[in-house]
């Protein structure tokens, strides 16, 4: 009785209007659920292109690949540090569920000498003694770049807990390259150990290659 | 009456301490918290070669994809080398000219160092209420895509003749000190 004075007062209030916008609300529900199923492949539609290219003269001795990995778990109060971090660990006691993901990919760093370096007097030949002298510039390093995609290695969402979206993966990626380079920059093992690998195999290239033409070959490479 | 009077100061008391406990506690220096754990980087190998690269391409690619009734738009900055490797040249001599065979081109296509090198831009789903995310490996799917047309474009727009027109004169400029008083030829078998 007093649920039906509820409805005739509500429907007195809203006339005929309230079913109206109740039928259209239904009516969207139904439509969003039922409209064609598509094909669910993944289409990728094609673009046009503007590139920066440069010319270069560059030859590569020697090749790193780097493997970063970083996970996704929620903050431990017994890891917080400072306020903020706290507040969320306590924030995250509450959350149902659990919320996890590990993502890996790998960079790959370059050893090279600059061929434009190179001038014809750093190449000495002594056709009588049959010795080649070679001065080759200096060993540089820099980054060719990562991979595109990044690998899922571990996806565990659980309860009421948000799943992990593209944006979060692009922010993850983006904190483990800064990472990255900075560990590259600060730990000297990363680039000795490439240069080392890069002189090794200059060293040999050249000597073949002397040898190959009747020479024998004394090569230094600069610092 | 004494009693509620107490009472009442020391609420107002203990209030007054929390707020000014809470705004102490908030605005002290606090690191922010992580978006993720990061391990250190692990080296995973190191490659001796000899590539001569001649060509590289830097670029911000747009990523327009859709999978059922879910969009993606995003943007990626790959950068694109070719190179050839010179430990498969072929040389011979034809009289007092050296004779080298241009080997095939190496294109290889990574995405950007640089920061911010994938943003997404937005994305959305056609359904009322349905949801817009994108697994990894669908994600995956569609940055592979993105890359083998940017590759086929490397090719449709010459970059690949350009690299090979480079190469012949950059290994002819190499190799011409160390064979003193002899010519050198390269020759570039490529049809492309």
């Amino acid at each position: 009785m007093k649920i039906m004075t509820r409805f005739q007062a509500c429907k007195s209030r809203f006339g005929r209007g309230l079913p109206i916008l109740f039928s259209l609300l239904f009516a969207m529900l139904i439509a969003s659920g039922c409209t064609r199923k598509e094909e669910e492949s993944v289409k990728a539609e094609p673009v046009d292109y503007a590139a920066l290219i440069r010319s270069t003269n560059k030859l590569i001795l020697s090749e790193m690949t780097i493997n970063k990995m970083a996970s996704i778990d929620d903050l431990k109060f017994d890891e917080a540090k400072g306020s903020r971090q706290q507040l969320n660990a306590v924030l995250n006691w509450f959350k149902i569920g659990t919320r996890k993901g590990a993502y890996s990919y790998n960079t790959y760093l370059r050893a090279f000498i600059d061929l434009n370096e190179l001038k014809l007097s750093d190449v000495e030949v002594d056709t009588v003694a049959k010795v080649m002298r070679i001065h080759l510039p200096e060993i540089k390093t820099e980054f060719i770049g990562r991979d595109v995609q990044l690998r899922e290695d571990h996806y565990r969402v659980t309860g009421l807990r948000t799943q992990i979206n593209l944006e979060e993966r692009a922010r993850v990626k983006e904190a483990m390259n800064a990472s990255l380079k900075r560990e590259v920059e600060e730990r000297a093992g990363f680039k000795e150990r490439l240069k080392a690998s890069a002189k090794g195999k200059a060293v040999a290239y050249f000597t073949a290659f002397a040898e190959g033409n009747g020479f024998r070959a004394e090569i230094d490479i600069k610092d | 009456m004494k009693t509620a009077k107490i009472l009442k100061w020391a609420t107002l008391l203990i209030a007054v301490i929390a707020v000014i406990g809470c705004v102490v506690w908030f605005t002290r220096p606090s690191e922010p918290v992580p978006v993720a754990k990061i391990e250190p980087a692990r080296i995973i190998d190191v490659r001796p070669m000899v590539k001569l690269c001649s060509v590289e391409i830097y670029e911000e690619v747009p990523v327009k994809a859709k999978i059922g009734t879910r969009h993606l738009v995003a943007r990626e900055t790959l950068t694109g080398t070719i190179s050839f490797d010179l430990e498969k040249i072929e040389q011979q001599w034809e009289g007092d000219t050296l004779v080298v065979t241009l080997p095939p081109e190496i294109v290889e296509v990574y995405e950007s160092t640089d920061p911010g090198a994938y943003k997404v831009i937005d994305r959305w789903n056609d359904k009322i209420l349905a949801g817009s995310n994108f697994t990894a490996a669908e994600e995956n799917e569609i940055k592979r895509q993105v890359v083998e047309a940017w590759r086929d474009s490397i090719y449709s727009r010459g970059y690949v003749r350009r690299a090979r027109t480079e190469a012949v004169k950059n290994l002819e400029a190499m190799l011409r000190p160390f064979v003193p008083g002899k010519e050198v030829r390269i020759k570039d078998n490529s049809e492309k």
